[in-house]
């Protein structure tokens, strides 16, 4: 099934609102392994690459939103291999479930609901200088 | 480079077992990446802010392992039994020996009396945060037990906490300040008692900065929870 709105289609998922919504943390995460398996530092290089540096993240809410996601269906780890461009240690690369693909799809709508609504009330950024 | 990284594994000794064992490797990778990272510079900035940002997640682990351990087994049940005996004996100590205490002492310097039985006074103030704040550990207990942990009402226990523990904390300062300053000139040594007063200072003031953290972590724990991850 392929699911196209907008122009943004997201090939054999369905929308999945159980875990909606997810706190930017999550959205982050699950962002940055729509694309590839990633292990830890490689989550948060995508991290802060996706947001300009904007959002920042440290190895202890990495780890423990990784956890919760984990144990909600939505990534998994995926296995321990070398990632040539840093060392020869071996990392956990960590991929993204179904669920968490139907999730992030969900989240995206909501987010653009959300849009749609402000754009609807013809919300200007320049309102906010009036205490808005 | 090298002794960041050992400090960083110790720290992360702080976290549960079993979080440590499913993710310790990971995270010590990926702080050692970090640091690579910054190897050019700005190093120390980073361990900071990695080591502040780690210990505040230790903490929430810490708490929600705690609380889903006491939710299986109700293990609450001893600390609460320790919280009532701390009140029992603290209650003990103010209606028998404080007064008597303080009364003896009054009559060696009859002049002073009514000094005296300001600090009295003081001390039965200061008993008021005291047990106000073991009265909120308690119920910060029962809200554990209550499966009510990362609720509003278990931040609202935790503010008062909070509060109680600064509030002693000033009376603590007071009391020394105004023993200082009577004191001065007459030659008195009042060293002990100083020293006691700072200790309980000391304490009050650690209880109270535990009380903030865990607070601003429970917190973030119901965001977690309330977003459902």
């Amino acid at each position: 099934m392929t699911y196209i709105r907008d122009g943004y289609s997201v090939r054999g998922v369905q929308k999945d609102k159980s875990h909606t919504p997810l706190t930017p943390a999550v959205l982050h995460i699950l962002l940055a392994l729509s694309t590839q398996e990633r292990h830890g530092y490689g989550i948060m290089k995508e991290v802060e690459s996706d947001s300009e540096g904007k959002v920042k993240m440290g190895p202890g809410t990495l780890y423990g939103s990784i956890g919760r996601m984990i144990d909600a269906g939505l990534i998994r780890e995926s296995d321990k291999r070398v990632d040539p461009d840093i060392d020869d240690e071996r990392r956990i690369y960590y991929k993204i479930t179904a669920l968490g693909q139907a999730t992030l799809a969900a989240e995206l709508e909501r987010y653009r609901e959300v849009v749609a609504i402000a754009k609807k009330k013809q919300f200007a950024w320049n309102s906010l200088a009036y205490g808005v | 480079m090298q002794r960041y990284r050992n400090w960083y594994a110790k720290l992360l000794r702080f976290y549960p077992r079993a979080y440590r064992e499913r993710f310790g490797e990971g995270m010590e990778q990926t702080f050692n990446d970090l640091c690579r990272e910054r190897a050019g510079g700005g190093l120390f900035c980073l361990v900071l802010w990695t080591f502040s940002e780690t210990s505040a997640a230790i903490i929430r682990e810490n708490a929600i392992m705690i609380v889903r351990c006491s939710m299986n087994r109700g293990s609450t049940i001893f600390l609460r039994v320790v919280i009532s005996l701390i009140a029992i004996g603290a209650l003990a100590v103010c209606i028998f020996p404080l007064p008597r205490m303080f009364a003896r002492e009054a009559a060696k310097t009859p002049d002073t009396a009514y000094l005296v039985y300001f600090f009295l006074g003081g001390a039965y103030v200061l008993a008021i945060p005291f047990f106000f704040g073991l009265y909120q550990t308690f119920k910060l207990l029962s809200y554990i037990d209550g499966d009510k942990a990362f609720t509003e009402l278990s931040v609202r226990a935790l503010r008062h906490i909070k509060y109680s523990a600064i509030t002693a904390g000033i009376l603590m300062v007071a009391g020394i300040a105004a023993i200082m300053v009577l004191s001065a000139g007459t030659g008195e040594d009042i060293a002990g008692v100083v020293m006691v007063g700072l200790i309980m200072t000391l304490a009050s003031s650690v209880v109270a900065a535990v009380a903030a953290v865990l607070q601003k972590q429970v917190q973030k724990a119901i965001a977690i929870k309330s977003e459902r991850l």
